[in-house]
């Protein structure tokens, strides 16, 4: 394999195992050295590039959906006019960012009557799904759904603040299941998800998940 | 008074609309789905850009060199278009993804491992009788449900120490059934809000609250 | 050739249409606006403890609250954010800085929440640069919130319009780390425990720096924190049923205590629900049983 293939293929791998271990390293340094403070100083460099990777990485996430909403009207595929909505959408809202600045009076006009209207709406009629969720999902089949329901229908009676007066007491019980049982099992799955962090990490240093284009 | 503001008007078409897929699935939902992508993609690239002039290129014109370099990677994502230099905008998912472990392994092995275990193991010989109880169902679920998750064999699974596993299976029961009934509470507060701007500021109807 | 079953009337009741399911709901959400019965919130610990604290607070502490909620949730978060903000503007003395990590549209919902207060009308003491700062949405997720912690003003070097945060020395000086706030409040809890920001803020104000730590939460993710509940997390509003009880602790009546009927009906109503789903569901099995064993004696 020539040098410059190999390069192209190990450099994000390079970066990635150099930007971890050295900001392991740096983690736990006491900034009372200066040898600490060099490697604290970089670790909060580091982070803070963050922020501009990140704001990069909304820029480029635009520019992808533009070019898949594009392809899917230039090939007609299936709904491609609804593809054209999101594309007039989101012109306007970069248009009106030019007119007077993104906090300006246009854009201020659109995110209150429009980006508020359809953020706030499509959250909301998940209240009605989840209202027939609860009707056709929970039934006493066995021991376990039997569990999810009981555990289900007391936090839901500490949820809404009048059942405090119906059924004194229910708070304390929702509560105590909130603190105890259902914590443990939180626990157990937040220790389940340590480990696999640990993992993802080593695999992604060892070359083994994938990740970005090329 | 029924509102005259268009605004309003553009409101309260666009929250029926998408309300109008509860009922049935039709073009109208289908249309403000697709301003909801379109718009907020629009308003978060506004912002970025923001960012990017107001916290790199002007800190790099007052002699800031050094953040040059994530403004360049950012560049490198550009690639990811064209095929055969796409491999330049795993570059910058590299530097993203390196400072992202190097800043959250350890405080991630802190609250995801280290805090629960000692959260758990807490005495339970105490003079309070349902603090004890406690602790014992916190340990034994806890255990058993983490024994659940790690050991999948056929021997714990279904064997004689299949037992723990069902204690966890119930245990994880519990935490579902809470973040289940917690979810109403949620997406109702929602609907509600768009009822009151609906009936009050749309329709001008005065409400009793 | 078999004749067609007929089905059992409690099948159809269990496979009952969504239409009628949802207009009862739609009902039971109007109604108490029209005829509000007040329910009486009850004042929970978890709340109490919020407001104790900022009752607490000294001249020269300064507070980090978060807007980290995309403009979806405005209804979630914006009641209880709005109680806290003038709770905190009405503490003399104590500094504020207003920071958003979640997505662009956190700006928005921050936006939102200063007409609310109107701090300019309100609160005509209290000046930018002295009392408050926005530094707007930091793009970046869990690293930038782990290393603003570790550096704010590195992190962070200059607010929203672009002054160096070294023109605001009651900031600039005061703050060094995390460790530095008297009091850290995040708003939004979406994503969980494993989301960016609210998992970063627990990392790292919580269990790096032990700072006071609230949260003004979603409701949907809320059992995920109670396992961090009350040893790192001091505080939890659930959403806007703890907007309402910070209303009543402030005695005041903002959206929170409008929307409290509503909530009460659809759990109630979620409630019954599930208890007449279920009643029908054993009955269903009780006939379907008796069938069988009819069947079964025919033979």
């Amino acid at each position: 394999m020539s040098i410059l293939l190999y390069i192209r293929r190990n450099i994000d791998r390079a970066i990635l195992i150099f930007i971890t271990i050295f900001m392991l390293i740096a983690y736990p340094l006491a900034t009372t050295t200066d040898f600490g403070k060099f490697m604290t100083d970089w670790y909060t460099t580091l982070a803070g590039w963050s922020t501009l990777l990140g704001a990069w990485a909304i820029i480029v996430g635009v520019f992808v959906i533009v070019k898949n909403n594009v392809m899917n009207v230039v090939k007609k595929t299936k709904d491609w006019y609804y593809d054209i909505v999101t594309l007039v959408a989101l012109v306007i809202f970069v248009g009106a960012g030019f007119m007077g600045g993104y906090t300006g009076p246009s854009m201020r006009w659109l995110s209150t009557y429009v980006l508020q209207a359809v953020s706030t709406a499509l959250l909301g009629i998940e209240a009605f799904l989840a209202i027939s969720a609860y009707y056709r999902a929970y039934r006493l089949k066995n021991i376990e759904a039997a569990v999810l329901m009981i555990s289900s229908l007391i936090i839901l009676m500490w949820m809404g603040p009048i059942f405090e007066y119906l059924i004194p007491g229910i708070s304390n019980v929702a509560v105590w299941i909130l603190l105890n049982p259902n914590s443990a099992a939180q626990r157990a799955m937040f220790v389940g998800i340590g480990l696999g962090l640990i993992a993802l990490a080593v695999r992604s240093m060892l070359g083994r998940e994938r990740y970005g284009g090329g | 008074m029924v509102s005259t503001d268009p605004g309003m008007w553009v409101y309260a078409l666009l929250v029926i609309a998408i309300y109008s897929f509860v009922f049935k699935h039709n073009p109208a939902f289908r249309v403000a789905q697709a301003i909801a992508v379109g718009g907020g993609a629009g308003y978060a690239l506004w912002v970025s850009i923001d960012y990017i002039q107001r916290l790199g290129i002007s800190r790099v014109q007052a002699g800031h060199y050094i953040v040059l370099i994530p403004l360049l990677a950012g560049l490198l994502y550009l690639f990811q278009i064209y095929p055969r230099l796409s491999w330049l905008s795993r570059i910058p998912v590299a530097m993203a993804l390196g400072i992202a472990y190097g800043t959250t392994l350890i405080p991630g092995v802190a609250a995801y491992i280290i805090a629960p275990i000692t959260q758990t193991v807490q005495p339970f010989w105490t003079p309070n009788p349902v603090d004890n109880f406690s602790v014992i169902v916190n340990f034994i679920l806890m255990f058993c449900g983490v024994a659940f998750f790690i050991f999948t064999s056929d021997k714990f699974v279904k064997g004689r120490y299949g037992f723990i596993g069902r204690i966890g299976r119930i245990g994880l029961m519990i935490a579902f059934g809470s973040a289940c009934g917690t979810l109403l509470g949620a997406k109702v507060t929602t609907a509600i809000g768009n009822i009151i701007d609906l009936l009050s500021k749309w329709l001008g109807i005065p409400l009793g609250t | 050739m078999s004749e067609k079953k007929k089905e059992r009337w409690t099948k159809k009741i269990l496979n009952l249409d969504n239409p009628p399911i949802y207009a009862i709901l739609l009902i039971l959400l109007v109604l108490p606006l029209f005829f509000p019965f007040n329910t009486p919130v009850p004042i929970t610990p978890m709340v109490k403890a919020l407001y104790d604290k900022i009752e607490s607070l000294k001249p020269g502490d300064v507070v980090l609250l978060d807007f980290s909620w995309g403009y979806g949730f405005k209804m979630l978060h914006e009641a209880g954010h709005v109680a806290i903000l003038k709770h905190l503007l009405s503490r003399p003395g104590v500094k504020i800085v207003m920071v958003a990590f979640f997505d662009a549209t956190s700006e928005l919902s921050w936006r939102d929440v200063m007409a609310q207060v109107n701090i300019e009308k309100n609160y005509p003491d209290k000046k930018y640069g002295k009392d408050w700062i926005w530094l707007g949405y930091i793009p970046g997720g869990e690293p930038v919130v782990l290393g603003f912690a570790d550096n704010p003003w590195k992190v962070a070097p200059k607010d929203k319009y672009g002054t160096p945060i070294e023109q605001y020395p009651d900031f600039y000086e005061t703050v060094k780390t995390g460790a530095d706030f008297a009091l850290v409040i995040e708003g939004g809890g979406h994503g969980g425990i494993n989301g960016h920001v609210t998992g970063g803020f627990l990392k790292s104000y919580g269990l790096k720096y032990h700072c006071w730590l609230a949260y003004n939460m979603d409701p949907s993710v809320i059992a995920e924190f109670y396992p961090y509940y009350p040893s790192i997390i001091k505080s939890m509003l659930n959403g806007n049923a703890g907007a309402a009880e910070y209303e009543r602790l402030l005695n005041t009546r903002g959206r929170g205590s409008t929307m409290v009927d509503a909530l009460s009906m659809s759990h109630m109503y979620a409630v019954v629900l599930i208890i007449f789903a279920n009643i029908i569901y054993i009955y269903d099995r009780y006939l379907e049983r008796k069938e069988k064993a009819k069947t079964a004696t025919r033979r």
